[in-house]
């Protein structure tokens, strides 16, 4: 992404700023899959990630003139993008609950092999597993989902997500301990009632 | 690290396997909502600045209006309470 994003450059920034419509455009162009990437990977409904996109985008078009460039303009998106999801997820007041009865057979029975260590069976789909993570973190508050989704799911290191989001270390640290934690109660209490 | 968190690290261990999610691309015309969309953020800004301004030159009208208002009367040569009796009338009456 890195590369492609370098094809933003400083005059293309100013453009836009001056409200040439071109550039705006390339922008678009060139940052929509990175903005959707980041609210696919945190938003689970399908049906949001077109407005919460279009929302990066206006805000992008709105704080262009505080952009400084002393980091490259695709970071400075992805922050906003982030901070949008965020914002998206405070507003959704309801948290699903999961429970054993919710999972398909299928999941359930990779749940099983993971947990109890057995080796997986040949059709075991890892993706089955991804989406029970998916559908279990959604159960956090938002910063705790942000958080956790960053670091574990996909590897960030806490510096990282420092620098995505604006969050401090300690603030970071806290909240995926605190997120950790309820997550692993989260599991123990699915899979101590697999009969309900 | 108790049996719970251990369960977690599992799970995020095993979901990791999984090959990543392919790309979707934006929904077709995605773009140029955008830029529509900017475009109407932009004739929005522009009437709150118009509104502003003519906000700020009424007020600015307002105050010019009074201050000229109490030039003038502070300028005015203070009329007398009861005016001077006419001298030329006075002569003509008769006793």
């Amino acid at each position: 992404m890195a590369e492609e994003a370098s094809v933003i450059t400083r005059e293309l920034i100013a453009a836009a700023a001056r409200g040439e419509e071109a550039a705006w455009r390339a922008i678009i162009e060139e940052l929509s899959p990175l903005v959707f990437s980041i609210v696919r990977n945190h938003l689970r409904r399908r049906d949001d990630h077109e407005d919460v996109a279009q929302e990066v985008f206006t805000k992008v078009f709105v704080r262009l003139g505080q952009f400084r460039g002393d980091r490259p303009f695709h970071h400075w998106v992805s922050r906003i993008a982030l901070n949008t999801c965020h914002d998206w997820l405070r507003r959704i007041k309801a948290r699903p609950v999961v429970s054993w009865s919710d999972l398909h057979p299928d999941e359930a029975g990779v749940l099983e092999r993971t947990l109890s260590d057995e080796e997986p069976a040949p059709d075991d789909n890892p993706a089955l597993l991804r989406g029970f993570l998916d559908r279990v973190i959604s159960t956090l508050k938002p910063r705790e989902q942000i958080v956790i989704r960053l670091l574990d799911l996909e590897e960030k290191s806490v510096q990282d997500v420092c620098d995505l989001t604006g969050w401090g270390a300690s603030k970071v640290k806290v909240t995926a301990m605190r997120a950790r934690r309820k997550l692993a109660e989260q599991v123990r209490r699915i899979e101590s009632r697999p009969e309900s | 690290m108790n049996d719970s968190e251990e369960s977690w690290k599992k799970l995020v261990e095993a979901a990791r396997k999984a090959p990543p999610e392919p790309e979707e691309a934006p929904p077709a015309g995605f773009a140029s909502r955008v830029v529509a969309l900017r475009d109407a953020i932009a004739a929005f800004a522009r009437t709150l600045m118009w509104r502003r301004w003519s906000v700020l030159a009424a007020l600015g009208c307002l105050v010019l209006f009074l201050a000229v208002l109490a030039a003038t009367k502070c300028s005015a040569p203070a009329r007398p309470l009861i005016e001077e009796p006419n001298s030329d009338l006075s002569g003509s009456i008769r006793p």
